[in-house]
């Protein structure tokens, strides 16, 4: 048994001797600031010098805390709706994209839309507060219509579709490239096949491209949901007293309570849990869209 | 040939001596510094204002100034064991760390140290006390905001400033401004007033009014209590709400930065009217000289608000920027020492005016700045330096309207205190949270003032906040 490990290790020593940095790597900058994270969950709020252990002290302080219970409320309701929007509304981009004949405006329309996503979140806020503030773009053009000025980067109700809308701006030309090469990867004697038969273009969407698409489907959902908690950066950038009950994240959370107040043991429960949260959300999925079958 | 050899040989002795080995590794033993503002402006000046302190100190010095996200930079150098001699942190953190038991007890040092006793006012350290202990030194000597009014605009409306002594003054004023400046100068709308909501920052000068104070506060029986709350303060949420119901705030107040609301007031005289450092008034005013705009377009003045019920003006302290020594610093005597030279009237010109031969030259024993100097603004940490014995004047002449703003807190009817920390108890970043988001709700509309007043009490004591 050791004798045919050994032989197998040989064998590809190469392979083995390639991944090592790899290997390293995450070993030195995830598992092990993982590790690290998951024992000072368990020890007392100390910056410096020994922390003692504090049993289920810390998991049970940010249970208790109404921030914390209403951040998962934020991060699900955000997190889902960016979910769900950027898988339907990048897919449908994806296919009507691939219906333009006009090669040059294809690539322009692709372009344009994959460009925010280049952007860092900044950017993206600072793009965001010249349109919709009160003397924004927004405003500009509703006052056209007589419309009163309304401050949408203060009012409660639109402060998750605004955000939610934001993440579906940034990424959705992203999650259209993932889509689009899939596209393009269709074997086209299926459309040939296909165009004999007399089948219209909605049918050839229907039967060809959304069936052999499902594979990378899967993999964007999958993708998704890993980030469904973890909303942050565009939190940070646009959360405001007026929006901060609607918005506050989980991870905005950790960073108040880690960062800001240098509460190290509670800023690591909170993140166990939310990294707790992500493998049981994705586990669902998975065995939900039957991600392990083919 | 035998006689170069002995030599060797005994060099090599001297140097493997355990004598030697302590006198070297004492020569090079370097003071490590994690600085935030206080320094060089940039790395090369942060290199000379390095050499400058240790030329004062006569120690190793390695000033290390963080450009950006110094609290995030800090707690991950901490935490990960990285040991410094001494850190720059403000009074919130120093309660939270000296709650930790992360930084050396300094009570004794500074009881017996006479830097301490001739440069430094009792009053001022008693502020920094935590538990009748003290964790730290000061950078610098804390200045107040205050009212920042627009004089050059308000002078056009035909406003008398000295007539603003209620809230109702102050609405009127704000009303009159917004008037002229949408009728007749055409800049519409025109919202007057910034006041920045995230921590809100900082509207006690108003608050005053009703003789209360931000922060949360011990009563005889050790119960917290936080005065914003209290429904005596209902009389202002209802005046802001009414200013911001009349298009008389500025709505960005509430998204916007504190960066935005001084290009407002300064660059763009967007505004007439916000609440900022005593500082702030030179500085506009400065800003504006560049530009061309003073006095004709901006000309600043700083007032300290609205008397209370006692006859007296409550104006807040700025919160105390300070330098502990980490409990795990391995030349906590040196650090002192550099906190002690801090303090000192020397120490103090190095920190506001700069570094002789490139912010400034003395020229007949007056200060003569160069054009980097006059560009940094005589702030290279501490623009008011800590020591009683430094003398402002001799920093040359000071921004217009500076030293009127900062003669406001040493006036017998103002009364400059900071703001309660509970004996340094309160989660400040959540009383913020709580407060501002309760706060505006009741300006923008969404509640009345009672509910809004009641609703922050209540998450206030469920956040354990207040008893």
């Amino acid at each position: 048994m050791q004798r045919s490990l050994w032989k197998k290790l040989k064998k590809y020593k190469t392979f083995y001797i390639l991944f090592m940095p790899i290997a390293l790597y995450f070993l030195i900058f995830t598992y092990f600031p993982f590790l690290k994270g998951l024992v000072m969950s368990f020890q007392e709020n100390r910056l410096i010098g020994n922390r003692p252990f504090a049993g289920v002290e810390n998991y049970s302080l940010v249970i208790q805390d109404p921030d914390f219970l209403a951040s998962i409320k934020n991060s699900l309701i955000i997190g889902i709706w960016d979910m769900v929007l950027y898988f339907i509304l990048s897919l449908l981009f994806a296919i009507i994209l691939n219906e333009l004949l006009n090669k040059t405006l294809k690539k322009t329309v692709q372009t344009i839309a994959y460009l925010p996503y280049l952007f860092s979140w900044a950017v993206i806020g600072g793009v965001w507060a010249l349109i919709f503030d009160i003397q924004g773009l927004a405003n500009q053009f509703l006052s056209l219509f007589n419309v009163d000025p309304i401050f949408f980067l203060a009012q409660p109700y639109l402060a998750r579709p605004l955000i939610i809308a934001m993440g579906v701006w940034r990424s959705m030309g992203y999650f259209a490239l993932l889509y689009t090469v899939a596209i393009v990867n269709i074997d086209s004697q299926l459309y040939e096949a296909a165009r004999i038969d007399g089948a219209s273009r909605m049918v050839q969407i229907r039967s060809i491209i959304l069936p052999s698409l499902a594979p990378t489907m899967k993999t964007i959902l999958v993708l998704l949901s890993i980030g469904v908690l973890t909303h942050f950066d565009e939190i940070f950038i646009m959360v405001n007293p007026a929006n901060r009950r609607q918005i506050g994240t989980l991870l905005l959370y950790v960073f108040e309570t880690g960062i800001i107040n240098f509460k190290t043991g509670t800023a690591s429960a909170g993140a166990t849990l939310v990294m707790a949260g992500t493998l049981i959300f994705t586990a669902i999925i998975r065995k939900l869209i039957k991600y392990d079958k083919d | 040939m035998k006689k170069m050899l002995c030599v060797l040989a005994l060099a090599l002795l001297i140097a493997g001596s355990p004598l030697f080995a302590q006198a070297q590794s004492e020569a090079k033993a370097e003071i490590k510094v994690l600085a935030a503002v206080t320094g060089g402006k940039d790395d090369a000046e942060n290199k000379l204002f390095e050499e400058a302190m240790e030329k004062a100190t006569a120690l190793n010095i390695s000033w290390e100034k963080v450009p950006a996200s110094y609290d995030q930079v800090l707690m991950q150098k901490l935490g990960a064991g990285e040991a410094y001699d001494l850190i720059y942190l403000n009074q919130f953190q120093m309660y939270t760390l000296a709650k930790q038991g992360a930084l050396t007890d300094l009570t004794d040092w500074i009881s017996n140290s006479a830097v301490y006793k001739e440069n430094v006012d009792r009053a001022e350290l008693e502020k920094i006390q935590y538990n009748n202990k003290y964790y730290a030194g000061f950078n610098k000597l804390e200045v107040f905001p205050l009212v920042n009014v627009n004089k050059a605009i308000t002078d056009k409306v035909g406003i008398n400033l000295d007539n603003l002594n209620s809230l109702d003054a102050y609405y009127q004023m704000l009303k009159k401004v917004k008037a002229y400046m949408e009728n007749t100068v055409g800049r519409k709308p025109y919202y007057p007033f910034f006041v920045y909501m995230p921590d809100i920052w900082d509207m006690q000068p108003w608050f005053s009014s009703v003789g209360l104070r931000r922060g949360v506060f011990l009563d005889a029986n050790g119960k917290k209590y936080a005065p914003y709350v209290d429904m005596q303060a209902k009389p202002v949420w209802e005046w802001l709400a009414k200013l911001y119901r009349e298009g008389l705030m500025d709505p960005a107040s509430f998204t916007g930065k504190t960066g935005d609301m001084r290009s407002k007031m300064w660059q763009s005289q967007d505004i007439v009217m916000d609440s900022d450092w005593a500082a702030w008034t030179g500085l506009y005013n400065n800003n504006a000289m560049s530009s061309g705009t003073y006095p004709d377009k901006v000309n600043m003045v700083g007032l300290p608000g609205l008397k209370g019920p006692s006859g007296k003006y409550y104006i807040e302290q700025g919160g105390a920027s300070l330098w502990a020594i980490p409990s795990n610093a391995k030349n906590p005597k040196e650090a002192f020492k550099i906190l002690e030279y801090m303090a000192t009237a020397e120490g103090g010109l190095l920190l506001s005016a700069g570094i002789e031969g490139n912010d400034y030259n003395v020229v007949n024993g007056k200060i003569e700045y160069t054009d980097l100097g006059k560009k940094h603004a005589k702030d290279h940490g501490a623009p008011f330096p800590i020591s009683t014995k430094f003398d402002l004047g001799k920093l040359g002449t000071m921004n217009p309207g500076v030293l009127e703003s900062v003669a406001i807190g040493q006036r017998a009817d103002v009364v400059v205190a900071p703001m309660g920390y509970a004996n340094g108890e309160l989660d400040t970043r959540k009383y913020y949270d709580i407060m501002s988001k309760w706060m505006s709700d009741c300006i923008m509309g969404k509640t009345d003032a009672t509910t809004a007043i009641k609703g922050a009490e209540k998450e206030l004591r469920a956040n354990k906040i207040i008893d």
